[in-house]
């Protein structure tokens, strides 16, 4: 199919799919998966700057679908969503500001294309240290972080709580007793910046500010970093659609397959380890890093192929961590039947 | 869809706001109505009432 606006030639089946693995992803890590579609976009043809704004566009509407079943669970906090997007609506103006910028000196592929390359590699990094650091607390071994309940809380978030500026606020959802506005708003602005320069909703750098930097409960961030990528991606799409960076139809047709896939990938985490979800995430981010590094040495074909088969693979892992869990877990109900029998 | 595309690329060439805001309205009703229609069904077949209880570490509540 032909998208005049864009003005490239692109299968809808091939974008439908793109949406239904994409979207395996965002409802599995409470993530919008702009990192993703942005780069497969350009990958496809379509120039850097509309590949970001359709990117966007794309993440609203996963975002929504994903804090639909997220609200409903409880796991959404609006108080610290709705602060953060404040703090985030200023980053995503310097973001797009930085973009326009770049598209009038004629550089913007360059620059994004490496600032892209030094994210998802910090992003990655980050994820190993992460889940190696996890891996060890599971093995009861010594770190400087503290289980509280279902949040590692860091020697870091702690500071941050003890900053006594007014105003003051309780996040109870949260389970944050007492925390100044401000650094909720200041967690806001570095997603926002991304948000409005690299396409991406947030979430990426969102989900680990929430847990790391202000100390939220894991489940909340996930549903509350959801929350704020709607907000947040829906300002950055209205912006970057001003500067005609938006092609609808393909994000229209890339939402299809990211109807069903943002459910099946939202039910998989129910019966997935976190630092399984954990290295499937980081493995994602690699695989786009090096597509995105092959794209820039001119190895176009073998870069395409080469993210198409991460993200086949990766979303096929989830469903199949679906299909077990959803195994197990009829198994383990047969057996509590059959155990109350005995009982009577 | 030739149409469509036609109105849309028509918008985007001249009327840059009107384009922007159904683009941005577009999303917001896909999405919300897919997560709404999913939201439904799920609640009409009784999946995805229970709370996290399986294998569930950091993300989990148990």
């Amino acid at each position: 199919m032909y998208f005049p606006i864009s003005g490239v030639e692109i299968p809808i089946g091939y974008l439908v799919l793109i949406g239904f693995t994409v979207g395996i992803f965002g409802g599995f890590g409470g993530v919008g998966g702009g990192w993703l579609v942005t780069p497969v976009l350009f990958i496809l043809g379509v120039p850097m700057n509309l590949a970001i704004g359709t990117g966007l566009a794309y993440v609203v509407g996963q975002a929504i679908m994903s804090t639909f079943r997220h609200a409903r669970f409880g796991n959404v906090d609006f108080r610290v969503g709705l602060i953060m997007t404040i703090g985030s609506i200023g980053g995503v103006e310097a973001g797009v500001r930085g973009i326009s910028y770049l598209k009038s000196i004629g550089s913007v592929e360059g620059v994004v294309g490496v600032v892209y390359l030094v994210f998802l590699g910090a992003v990655a990094i980050f994820t190993l240290i992460e889940s190696t650091r996890a891996r060890r607390q599971s093995q009861g071994l010594k770190t400087n972080t503290n289980r509280v309940g279902d949040v590692v809380a860091t020697d870091f978030s702690h500071r941050i709580r003890e900053i006594n500026v007014p105003p003051l606020i309780a996040c109870h959802t949260s389970g944050i007793e007492c925390i100044s506005v401000w650094a909720i708003l200041l967690a806001g602005v570095i997603p926002g910046v991304l948000s409005g320069f690299l396409g991406v909703g947030g979430g990426i750098i969102a989900l680990p500010i929430l847990t790391y930097f202000l100390g939220v409960l894991t489940h909340i961030a996930v549903g509350t970093s959801l929350f704020q990528i709607v907000l947040v991606a829906s300002y950055a799409t209205f912006s970057h659609g001003l500067q005609q960076n938006v092609d609808i139809m393909i994000a229209l047709v890339m939402l299809l397959g990211a109807a069903v896939g943002a459910q099946i990938g939202a039910y998989a985490t129910r019966y997935v380890h976190g630092t399984e979800i954990r290295f499937l995430f980081g493995a994602a981010i690699i695989g786009a890093w090096a597509s995105m590094m092959l794209k820039m040495v001119g190895l176009i074909l073998i870069s395409t192929v080469l993210i198409l088969v991460v993200a086949l693979l990766l979303s096929s892992v989830i469903v199949a961590f679906l299909i077990r869990g959803l195994i197990e877990s009829k198994r383990a109900k047969a057996v509590r039947l059959t155990k109350n029998d005995g009982i009577v | 869809m030739g149409t469509l595309q036609d109105t849309l690329l028509q918008w985007y060439q001249e009327e840059v706001l009107l384009y922007t805001v159904v683009s941005l309205v577009a999303v917001l009703v896909v999405g919300a109505f897919c997560g709404f229609v999913a939201d439904a069904l799920t609640r009409l077949w009784g999946i995805g009432s229970e709370r996290f209880t399986h294998r569930s570490d950091s993300r989990g509540k148990d």
